[in-house]
């Protein structure tokens, strides 16, 4: 029954990679944006927007779905930032909790512009604003779920809705799909791989126009090293962009945060782009900075911020060990002290030899 | 009765050879000193009576008039005014308050249907006139061709008004005059736009238009709304692209990878030395 379970486990595990691959495989090119590949939490932003393989983490949980399988307790979080010299503004409010094994959560992404111009020719046939403006704006509602698989193998899946809007001119809303798999190789390095937005469905515009939103297949590593040092570094193959981030916590309340990512910008060039950033997280509320520097044009260069708060689990008492020995002996009172004569057995010797006793002189009377 | 005749004679003999030897006048005729001649002007000058003459005088070789000392005179001629046409600074079309360059080449087509008068006609730059005949160096005038090249020399910033007066022998004129800056400091982008503006590549390349305040290496950033570049060009100093003035680059709405950009807002930014300097937003929807 067991043996049976776990092939069970393995042609499910063996039949996700082949799904994942094959959407891989199988993307055009996709021409929508996924606001969520903004990066979800300031601290996947500061440690170069990594977040393939965050166990437990409840921002990773809606990049990497597999990550929900191992949040510890309910959770809130959120996020802000301002994109384009403030011309862009987004929002994330979400919520996780675990039940019966299973770990899920809810996030609300929206973001928003305005100001933006019709346009006509004038009599000279110079371009000239027409006097008309509008505005837009962008929602995406995720719903992740994860669960551990066996000791090792955690996987798990994300249901996203889009929605983006230019008031008065059109508008538009589609879904999608995220898969996850993580994979603990040992107690310091896990792996992972998450497929976004694996469905052909994309967004339907009021204008009659479908347009996928764009795939992405993303591999990643989080690796534990000694002194509080963490590791992450995650891999997008559609297309290709490096991630990677460190962090280390010198204090339990205290993480600070590094990383890169190195960007396409196509015509064979991309941009590098350098984060940093710091973590606080005081009885379950935790507050994390996110500073961005953009390698393609300086000044648009921003800031990060999230708030959230996951009660801390109750730690199990320290236990003192005996001093260590290799088997338990038992303990055996000692007997009562009791005065018993100690009847000393004879000794068996051999028989003594005949003593010839030396002959005594009779003692002469006295006269 | 004999001088009864005799005075109509007097009187009908030169509208009779007026009537026989003018074919190329016309109409309206003016009487009795009166200036002769129209003028017109276009864009911004108002129209003005040029050139008063005196009982007697001529100027037109096109009329045929008679004036004399019976105290009138009746005439007709060439009443069409110069035209100027083809106005161009650098090469590139003109409106009221472009930015020029301080040393930029005007350019026009300076016409007339009998001839310029090229002692009369000038270009004004701030009020200070130079006729035709007088431009030299870079500057000239082709009579044949009606080609007028004008090389400035402006040394303040600021708006300058520029002007063409165009007079052909007949005294007829024709004004055209611009307002236009100057501006020799940091190199501005303004009016920055998309057109059309919501933008549908499937309908043709879009243009960006700008004007820059000078010459000066400039770059097109266009970032997703995620912050993403998408799309990139750069142009060198006095190229399509960034000279002095009014600029447009067309734009087939892909990105550097050659995708159609998707149903989206896009964030242009004007870039010179490392600095947005200009800045629009653009809807992408097909």
């Amino acid at each position: 029954m067991k043996n049976m379970t776990s092939r069970l486990l393995d042609c499910m595990t063996a039949g996700l990679f082949i799904i994942i691959l094959i959407c891989g495989a199988a993307n055009a090119a996709s021409t929508s944006i996924d606001p969520m590949s903004l990066g979800i939490g300031a601290r996947s932003i500061a440690m170069g927007r990594t977040n393939v393989t965050a166990p437990g983490d409840i921002n990773a949980i809606f990049v990497n779905p597999a990550n929900a399988a191992y949040l510890e307790n309910w959770g809130a979080t959120s996020m802000y930032t301002s994109l384009l010299e403030g011309e862009m503004n987004y929002t994330m409010l979400g919520g996780a909790t675990k039940y019966q094994g299973i770990g899920g959560g809810m996030c609300y992404l929206g973001g928003g512009a305005t100001g933006l111009q019709t346009t006509t020719r004038d009599a000279n046939s110079r371009v000239t604003a027409s006097g008309n403006s509008f505005d837009y704006s962008n929602s995406t509602i995720a719903a992740a779920f994860g669960k551990e698989l066996n000791d090792k193998l955690a996987a798990g899946g994300s249901l996203k809705m889009f929605s983006k809007s230019f008031s008065g001119q059109s508008s538009g809303t589609g879904f999608s799909l995220d898969l996850g798999l993580l994979y603990k190789l040992n107690s310091a390095l896990t792996l992972g791989v998450a497929a976004q937005n694996v469905l052909p469905t994309g967004i339907n515009w009021g204008t009659g126009v479908n347009e996928p939103v764009a795939m992405n297949l993303k591999g990643g590593l989080n690796y534990s090293l000694p002194n509080n040092f963490l590791v992450n570094a995650d891999l997008d193959l559609m297309p290709f962009a490096a991630h990677a981030g460190v962090e280390w916590k010198p204090l339990p309340l205290l993480a600070l945060r590094g990383g890169l990512e190195n960007v396409p910008t196509g015509n064979s060039s991309s941009v590098m782009n350098l984060m940093a950033g710091i973590g606080l997280k005081i009885n379950g509320l935790g507050f994390d900075y996110a500073y961005f520097n953009d390698g393609s044009l300086a000044v648009n260069s921003t800031h990060f911020f999230t708030l959230s708060f996951m009660p801390e689990m109750p730690k199990p008492k320290p236990v003192v060990s005996p001093a260590p020995s290799p088997a338990v002996v038992p303990v055996i009172a000692p007997a009562p002290a009791v005065s018993v004569p100690v009847v000393k057995p004879k000794a068996k010797t051999a028989a003594p030899k005949a003593v010839k006793k030396p002959a005594v002189k009779p003692k002469p009377k006295k006269k | 009765m004999k001088k009864i005749t005799l005075m109509v004679l007097l009187f009908l003999l030169p509208a009779v050879a007026f009537a026989a030897s003018s074919t190329n006048y016309s109409s309206p005729m003016s009487i009795v000193g009166a200036g002769g001649g129209n003028s017109s002007s276009s864009n911004y000058s108002g129209t003005s009576a040029v050139g008063a003459s005196a009982v007697g005088k001529s100027v037109s070789a096109n009329y045929i008039g008679i004036s004399g000392g019976l105290g009138f005179s009746i005439y007709s001629g060439d009443t069409t005014p110069p035209v100027i046409s083809n106005t161009q600074m650098d090469g590139k079309s003109l409106v009221s308050h472009d930015y020029i360059k301080k040393d930029g080449t005007l350019t026009a087509t300076v016409t007339d249907e009998t001839a310029i008068d090229i002692a009369a006609s000038s270009v004004e730059v701030d009020g200070v006139a130079v006729t035709f005949a007088n431009l030299t160096g870079s500057s000239s005038y082709n009579a044949a061709t009606g080609a007028l090249s004008y090389k400035l020399n402006i040394t303040a910033d600021g708006d300058h008004s520029i002007s063409i007066r165009a007079v052909d022998t007949s005294g007829n004129t024709t004004i055209i005059s611009q307002s236009l800056k100057v501006d020799t400091g940091d190199l501005k982008a303004t009016s920055v736009y998309m057109y059309p503006n919501p933008f549908n590549p499937n309908h043709g390349a879009g243009v960006i238009a700008y004007q820059l305040s000078k010459d000066g290496d400039t770059s097109i950033y266009i970032f997703n709304m995620i912050g993403r570049l998408v799309y990139k060009r750069s142009f060198a100093s006095g190229q399509a692209g960034a000279q002095a003035g009014y600029n447009e680059v067309s734009w087939d709405g892909k990105s550097d990878f050659g995708e159609t950009l998707g149903n989206d807002i896009y964030f242009l930014r004007i870039v010179s030395g490392g600095k947005p300097i200009g800045r629009t937003k653009i809807a992408v929807i097909k």
